[in-house]
Order: C-alpha cells, then sequence, then structure tokens
C-alpha cells in the first residue's frame, strides 16, 4: 500500500495552486504532515486528492491511479476529514456518523457498523456525546464527531485538514495519538494538514513543507525543519531544539520580512 | 493449560468488547424507539383530525353519526350519504393528502438547500405551479390530447421545476446564504404574481373565477378521484424519497462533510428538487395556493423527531397533514354556516410563524 504522487497539478479552474508536485513515494502506516504558511494549497492538495476538485498528474494508491478507480472502491478507501466542522444542527453525534456509513458503505452491515462506532467513540473518548445534539457542542466537540465519522469507516488513506484547530491541548494530543495508532495498526496512510509544528514533529513520520514556490522540502522531521525552511516557507526566524524529554520542538524567534 | 487460560481471556475480552458494544448502539436503540413512537402518535393525531374534520360542517352530523356512516354507509340516508362520502370525506382527505405533500416538499427542500427559511411558498415554487395552473385555465391546450384534469396538474409542474432549478442556480452562484436565497425568492413571487394578474386581466369571467379560486387556496372541489391522484403521486414520491433518507441525513451534517464522505451533494440536490417541484405542483394543482404548510411542517417534525430523516421525512409529512387538517376545520368552525377557504386560513395562522421563524432561526442559521 503505496501512495505516489507525480506531476501533479492542483487548484482552480482560474487559478494553479501548486504546480508539478513530485513526493517520493509514501509507505503504508506512515503520517506525513502537511505544512506551511496560510494560502499555499495544503487544503487544495488534500482536497484534489480526496477528489472533491480536478486535478492534473498522476496520483496512484495500492498501484492503482485515483482517477481510475471505481468510485465504489474509491469512496471506500477515502477518509477526507474537511476543515469545515459539522454544522450545528438538531443531529445527535451517533445520527451523524451512523448516517455517513449508511449513505457510502453499503457493504457494511448493521453489526460491524455499530461495533466500529463503538471502538471509535471509545478510543476517541467522546462516548458521552454520543446522544447529544450537535447544536448542543462546542466547536471542538464538533470536530471530534467529524474525526468520529472519519475513522468509523476505517479508510486506507486519511486525509485530514487542520483535524486539531478546534482543539483544546488533552483533545490535541488525543486526536494525535489516535491518527498514529491507527496508521500503525491498519497500515493506513496520514496525509495531516497542520499548522502545529510541534505536533507534526511528535507524531509524524515525514514532513511536507509548501510554500508559494510548491513543494520546498520532503522527509523525516529533523532533517526538514530546518531554521533555513522555516524562514523559506513561514518567513520566521526560529529554531529547532531538544526539550528536557528529548523531543524536538520549534521556538519561533521573531518575524522576518518576507 | 496456558493455552485454555489464554484463550478464555481472550474470550473475556470479545464478550466484554461485544457487551461494551452494545452499549452505545442499545441506547441509540432506545432513542430510535423513543422517536418511532412519537410517529405514531402523529399518526394517531392525524386519524383523529381526519375524523373531527369529516363530523364538522354546516349539516349537523356528530361524531358517533358520522362513524357509524363511514363504517355502514348502507345504513345512511340518501342525503346523509351524500354529504359524508362524497362532500366531507373528500374534503377531510384531501386536507390531509395535500397537507402531507407539501410537509414532505418542504422538509426536503430546507434539508437541500440547507436553509431553514425554505419551503415551497416562500420560494415561489407555489406561485409558479400557479401561474403553469392559470395559463391552461385561461387557454385552451386540450388539443395536445390530454384532459384538464391532467393538464392542469403538468402544466403546474412544468412552471414548478422552471422555478425550483432557477433557485437552485443562484444558490449554486450566489452562494446559499439564507436571507439571499429567501429575498430571491420573495422577488419571484412578486413577479409571477404580476404575471398571473395580467392573465387575469385578459381572462374571461369563468376562467378569471377558477383563477381566484386558485389563488385563495380552496378544499371545496376535492373529489375522490382527485384525492386518489394526489395520494398516488404522494406515495410514489414518498418511496422515491427513500432513496436518499441517508445522503440527507449525511447532509445535514454540512455540505463539505457530505462531500467529503463521497456524496454527489450536486445530483442529490438536483433530484430532491425535481421531487419537491413534483409534490408541490399536484398538491396544488386541484386546491390552488397553500401556503405556510410546507414551512411550518418541517420545523414542528425537527423539535418533535430530529433530522434523522428516516423519522423527519414522514413526521414531516404527517405535521403537514395535521396542520392543513386542522386548518380545514378552523375554515369550517370559525364562522357558522360559511367555509372560509382554506388557504386563508393558512395565512393567517402562517404569517406569524413565518415571523417568528425568520426572527429566531434565520440568525443562527446565517
Amino acid at each position: 500500500m503505496t501512495l505516489s504522487i507525480q506531476h501533479m497539478d492542483v487548484g482552480y479552474r482560474t487559478r494553479r495552486v501548486i504546480t508539478d508536485i513530485n513526493l517520493p513515494p509514501i509507505e503504508a502506516g506512515s503520517l506525513v504532515a502537511v505544512l506551511g504558511p496560510n494560502a499555499v494549497g495544503k487544503s487544495t492538495l488534500l482536497k484534489s486528492i480526496a477528489g472533491i476538485i480536478k486535478y492534473s498528474g498522476d496520483v496512484t494508491f495500492e498501484g492503482q491511479t485515483l482517477s481510475s478507480m471505481p468510485r465504489h472502491t474509491f469512496i471506500r478507501a477515502m477518509g477526507y476529514l474537511p476543515q469545515t466542522l459539522p454544522q450545528a444542527t438538531t443531529l445527535v453525534a451517533y445520527e451523524l456518523v451512523f448516517s455517513a456509513c449508511r449513505a457510502v458503505r453499503t457493504d457494511l452491515s448493521l453489526a460491524e457498523i455499530e461495533h466500529s462506532i463503538d471502538a471509535v467513540f471509545k478510543r476517541l473518548g467522546i462516548e458521552s456525546l454520543a446522544l447529544r445534539r450537535l447544536a448542543e457542542m462546542s466547536g471542538g466537540q464538533r470536530q471530534m464527531v467529524g474525526l468520529a465519522q472519519v475513522l468509523v469507516r476505517q479508510p486506507k488513506l486519511l486525509l485530514l485538514d487542520e483535524p486539531t484547530s478546534a482543539l483544546d491541548l488533552h483533545w490535541q494530543l488525543n486526536v494525535l495519538e489516535t491518527i498514529r495508532e491507527e496508521a500503525t495498526k491498519t497500515g493506513a496512510i496520514g496525509l495531516v494538514a497542520s499548522h502545529d509544528l510541534n505536533l507534526a514533529l511528535r507524531f509524524c513520520d515525514q514532513l511536507l513543507i509548501l510554500n508559494r514556490d510548491g513543494v520546498l522540502a520532503m522527509g523525516a522531521p529533523v532533517d526538514v525543519l530546518t531554521p533555513e525552511n522555516l524562514r523559506l516557507a513561514y518567513g520566521i526566524e526560529g529554531r529547532v531544539e531538544q526539550c528536557s524529554k528529548g523531543y524536538p520542538i520549534v521556538l519561533a524567534d521573531r518575524a522576518i520580512a518576507v | 493449560m496456558t493455552e485454555l487460560t489464554e484463550s478464555a481471556a481472550n474470550e473475556a475480552e470479545v464478550n466484554n468488547e461485544a457487551g461494551g458494544g452494545s452499549k452505545l448502539a442499545s441506547d441509540y436503540r432506545r432513542f430510535v424507539l423513543k422517536r418511532s413512537i412519537l410517529l405514531v402518535v402523529m399518526m394517531l393525531v392525524a386519524v383523529i383530525s381526519l375524523l373531527w374534520d369529516v363530523s364538522t360542517g354546516p349539516a349537523e352530523l356528530g361524531l358517533f353519526d358520522v362513524l357509524a356512516g363511514l363504517i355502514q354507509p348502507d345504513q345512511l340516508e340518501a342525503s346523509t350519504r351524500v354529504i359524508i362520502w362524497d362532500v366531507r370525506l373528500p374534503y377531510a382527505l384531501m386536507a390531509l393528502v395535500v397537507g402531507a405533500c407539501l410537509g414532505l416538499a418542504g422538509a426536503e427542500m430546507q434539508t437541500v438547500l440547507n436553509n431553514p427559511l425554505a419551503s415551497p411558498f416562500t420560494l415561489g415554487v407555489g406561485a409558479a405551479a400557479t401561474l403553469g395552473a392559470s395559463l391552461v385555465i385561461v387557454w385552451d391546450f386540450t388539443w395536445l390530447g390530454l384532459s384538464f384534469t391532467y393538464l392542469l396538474p403538468l402544466s403546474a409542474f412544468v412552471f414548478a421545476t422552471a422555478a425550483s432549478l432557477l433557485i437552485l442556480a443562484l444558490s449554486r452562484s450566489l452562494g446559499a446564504n439564507v436571507h439571499t436565497v429567501v429575498l430571491f425568492g420573495i422577488a419571484l413571487m412578486f413577479g409571477l404574481n404580476a404575471v398571473v394578474g395580467l392573465l387575469q386581466f385578459v381572462a374571461d369571467s369563468s376562467a378569471l373565477q377558477q383563477i381566484v379560486f386558485w389563488t385563495m387556496g380552496s378544499l371545496a372541489r376535492a373529489s375522490m378521484e382527485k384525492v386518489t391522484i394526489v395520494s398516488s403521486v404522494f406515495v410514489v414520491c414518498a418511496i422515491w424519497s427513500t432513496v436518499h433518507l441517508w445522503s440527507l441525513t449525511a447532509l445535514r451534517s454540512g455540505e463539505d462533510q457530505a462531500r467529503s464522505i463521497g456524496i454527489n451533494v450536486e445530483r442529490v440536490r438536483l433530484v430532491v428538487l425535481l421531487r419537491v417541484s413534483l409534490l408541490t405542483a399536484v398538491a396544488l394543482a386541484f386546491v390552488g395556493e397553500i401556503g405556510f404548510i410546507g414551512l411550518v411542517g418541517p420545523h414542528i417534525a425537527r423539535m418533535v423527531l430530529g433530522e434523522d430523516h428516516r423519522f423527519f421525512l414522514p413526521g414531516s409529512a404527517l405535521a403537514g397533514a395535521i396542520l392543513l387538517s386542522l386548518s380545514s376545520i378552523a375554515s369550517k368552525a370559525l364562522i357558522p354556516g360559511v367555509i372560509l377557504p382554506v388557504g386563508i386560513v393558512t395565512a393567517l395562522v402562517g404569517i406569524p410563524l413565518f415571523i417568528s421563524l425568520i426572527m429566531t432561526r434565520g440568525r443562527e442559521y446565517s
């Protein structure tokens, strides 16, 4: 199970966002953080792979070109979490997750769905939210429900667009730990767009750093998150140091003119 | 020995998991059961309302006379039989099925346009149906080889569909902002009403009378044949809607969310709006414009049953049916001896509700 991206152009009809993306093959079970400043195309890249916007180039998964995959195989493989939170409606969390499975995963039996929902809600620690209306939840809680909806379908390719943007520290760690575990256990590949460099450093196997010129770097966290790349990507002066527990951490000193 | 203990431990773990697995699922089943019960209660209310409606009218017939008459029609006097079977029952049944059509149409429309103020009436689909009907009333199109009974709903359907597609195009190009779409619907309604006014101006007196009847909305010309046509369309649309139940529920979590799981949102929207046009056109074809049922029905259903469309859609149809049935009772009971056009009653009750919805729900969603 490998994801390979070659000569990929992404963007909209009137505006190309990133051109000619060529990445080394991404192996099963690996988690890749997609980093870069605002408006650089992180979301656009994930949406393109998820089949929501058109792209050109070759993207293959498990040896099959994504664009030529049968629709149901494609839907089953993809687990895309959009940046927008599930909207605040009178739906309860369980219904949202259940209906998503019922709508597109007709191959799963009722027992399988129930079992999977139970496992995911338990793993994420959101069982108490199951029968609560989304309208009564905080943004962070809705984000957790959105993530549960993705994980319940057990996709082989996780495309998560800022999955921790609305979460406090506890839930940020919880989410990243869960995704990490899921990837390691099932061999799923995860692409996680994020602004949190420290979470990325700690949980991801590889970092893909984008800037205005396209792909700036891709590789193991400590190799690519250098002061030079921080400057080129974000326009900041920064350092990567080791904390007392031995984890690498990024310290941003100041913004510089770009 | 060790192996045995190990397998026993494994088994215990599996059992535990299964036990835990049934916890959330069984909580949810209980939750679903509660809703099923509420749905049954709504059905009972609809039946009671129907019987009440049949026993209301200028001729003094008590509930028991009516019940006896419905169960054993051959024991009735001829005049009473005509009143119950040919006047009151079609009238009351028509209120139920038309209300159900409008309730279902409104619920589906609110979901696909993600707009709590959407309904066939507020977005001008009803007005378009009126224009379609008026055209057929004013000019004779029977040379097309269809009888007037079928031509009228057909023309209403064509115009209602055109209006729905226009709304769809607009919400796609301007973004489906709650208020923009409703304002556009109101503009469309005024525009269409002006054209209908023009038709009234050129129409002869009998056509004019029919158009006026249409715009007021009245159950008075109900017959069993018309009830059958409307019910058949309702049944077809209700069965057809089951195809989209899960997609529609998933759509309630947001358009991006629905698209992210692989639902073809554009396609669902188009198909559902076609169905909404069909329901609206057929419902209004024989009774004329009846507003607000399609707007208020879904809100009641949402409050009582939530938005799992397995319950929300039938609940909304039932709420619509109950509302129109109660309005029908009111139209006969408000002024003794006079039967008001039911469209006037629904408008009088609906306008305050509509305004309160704009003030509260509209703000939440915008």
